[in-house]
């Protein structure tokens, strides 16, 4: 762990895109709305951006070259990211890392994707979606031949982990449910977010239609149109910029890559690892967290990193939950903006957004973490084992 | 032969049968289901590899297994994603443990309506004609058979 990296960086301008249902949207249309945002916030002209880590869906190929293109500048360093939700605090490891190696001085982080427009853009679309959800293809595509047996979907794979958390350690559908009404409290004072005017109460919950248990439609992510980004520099050039800066005091990543059915890897994620670095590179510990913001691809996700984080023992994510530690307010606010489950899915870079804007006290009391000066973050994916996890912090 | 999808009138997406796993398929089809074993650890393993994952040897063949087993996690499928498994639903997909170690996934079959699933339950193999084909390494709750 190189801790002499603590506090030399910084995240200078955050954007987003417009965001959830936007009919005729595009993935690139919307990266480039949050990255010019990003570099106005940031006081950066698009001539100083010499650096461009991203991500789209996942069949578009060079997004990195195709935002570059319409940006037109060319750069040091640029690529795109195959790490699914763990990629976008991992586009700001390598932005770091880029930098410290020389090869740029600005870089522009980001992620966008279209998966509401592209469902719904024509009626050949729909209908496929309609008929077989995930699956179009006659063919199993994994090595587990896992459609063959009637398992398809992100849902049932995380699905898989909340069951065994559930019958090891005693963890409630309503402790689930927890999760999912604190983060839409959050999404209803955030005018922006997907489900800002839809209220959800625990009952609420309890009848949601079925999916697949132990997950209900309010377990799951919402599908969003929607782009986030961030401009990253060093602590030298930060200084001179239009905003307060918010320092990286720490990053970690770890990937469970020998697979979510192996050993206890649903369970016991990658984050326990991947924060651990995180804290030590920034030389903090839960203790020290003002606010959480977590990945939440489904409830399950965020309880089980409450745990997998420090925040609470092994087993206790459900208890910890329960006990309103979540909401504004609480003992650890998480997911301040709604989260993925509230706000909109944008494979957690808008969680990154959120962070930036919590350490730099952006918002009135009614949204405002009180005195948030270290923000955790964390990002999850890649068939469920990648994680990665960013510490920022105040200056 | 009659199968659980002739009501839906569509098969499910099918397993790539390779090189690699054609040993698989067809020891299913013969009845016994076997899965690789390293010549020098004697690891069973899967899903299928060219290399041990606990000694990297090379060496190995395909050996019959008992089909004995207990559920790791289970999930229930209660909104169809799949027109083939429209009849089936609500249904459950597990991973199953086999007593030789390596996890499968796999379909609960034979559940009747006050049979409880929980992670350890055992289980045990029971092989489906799916078609001419293809035939499927399911399971069903021990002592459920008959």
């Amino acid at each position: 762990m190189n801790t002499g990296l603590r506090d030399r960086y910084a995240i200078v301008g955050v954007g987003q895109s417009r965001l959830g249902e936007v009919e005729g949207s595009t993935a690139l249309g919307l990266m480039m709305e949050a990255s010019l945002e990003a570099m106005n916030d940031a006081g950066v002209q698009k001539s100083e951006i010499d650096g461009i880590i991203c991500r789209g869906p996942d069949d578009m190929y060079g997004f990195h070259q195709q935002l570059g293109q319409l940006l037109g500048i060319d750069v040091g360093f640029s690529t795109t990211l195959d790490n699914g939700g763990a990629s976008q605090i991992l586009s700001i490891i390598l932005a770091v890392s880029a930098i410290e190696a020389g090869l740029c001085n600005t870089v522009l982080c980001g992620y966008a994707r279209d998966a509401w427009s592209r469902t719904h853009r024509s009626e050949e679309a729909r209908m496929s979606q309609r008929a077989s959800g995930a699956a179009v293809s006659p063919f199993a595509r994994d090595i587990y031949s896992s459609e063959t047996f009637g398992l398809f979907g992100a849902p049932a794979m995380h699905a898989f982990g909340a069951q065994r958390h559930m019958d090891l350690y005693g963890t409630t559908k309503d402790q689930l449910g927890a999760v999912a009404v604190a983060f839409r409290e959050h999404a209803n004072r955030n005018p922006l977010a997907q489900m800002h005017s839809k209220r959800l109460t625990l009952e609420d919950y309890r009848a949601g239609r079925p999916i697949v248990d132990p997950f209900n439609l309010y377990d799951c992510s919402l599908r969003t149109d929607a782009g986030g980004a961030v401009i990253v520099t060093s602590m030298e050039r930060a200084r001179d910029l239009r905003r307060a800066p918010v320092k990286i005091a720490g990053f970690g990543t770890h990937n469970n890559v020998s697979g979510w059915f192996h050993g206890e890897n649903m369970v016991n994620t990658a984050a326990i690892q991947s924060s651990k670095k995180a804290y030590q590179m920034a030389g903090l510990g839960p203790k020290d967290i003002d606010a959480f913001e977590v990945y939440d691809c489904f409830t399950y996700m965020a309880l089980v990193q409450l745990e997998d984080y420090g925040f609470c023992r092994k087993g206790e994510g459900g208890p910890f939950a329960e006990s309103g530690a979540l909401r504004l307010g609480g003992a650890l606010p998480a997911n301040t903006a709604g989260g993925q489950l509230s706000e909109g899915h944008a494979e957690g870079m808008l969680q990154i957004v959120e962070a930036v804007r919590q350490a730099r006290h952006d918002y009135g009391p009614d949204r405002q973490v009180k005195d948030a000066e270290v923000v955790m973050v964390s990002g999850h994916g890649g068939n469920t084992v990648c994680h990665s996890s960013l510490v920022l912090k105040s200056t | 032969m009659a199968n659980e999808f002739d009501e839906a009138m569509v098969l499910p997406p099918l397993p790539q049968v390779t090189e690699e796993t054609r040993p698989f398929w067809d020891s299913c089809k013969e009845g016994a289901l076997k899965l690789q074993r390293c010549s020098d650890c004697s690891e069973f393993r899967f899903p299928r590899s060219v290399a041990c994952p606990a000694c990297a040897s090379m060496s190995y063949s395909w050996e019959p297994v008992s089909g004995n087993g207990t559920i790791f996690s289970f999930v229930t499928f209660r909104r169809l994603y799949h027109k083939a498994f429209a009849s089936l639903l609500p249904y459950v997909v597990a991973v199953v443990e086999l007593s030789e170690g390596p996890r499968l996934l796999t379909r609960l079959v034979g559940l009747k309506d006050d049979d409880t699933v929980k992670c350890g339950s055992p289980v045990s193999l029971r092989l489906e004609t799916i078609s001419d084909d293809l035939v499927l390494p399911l399971f069903e709750l021990a002592g459920t058979h008959g």
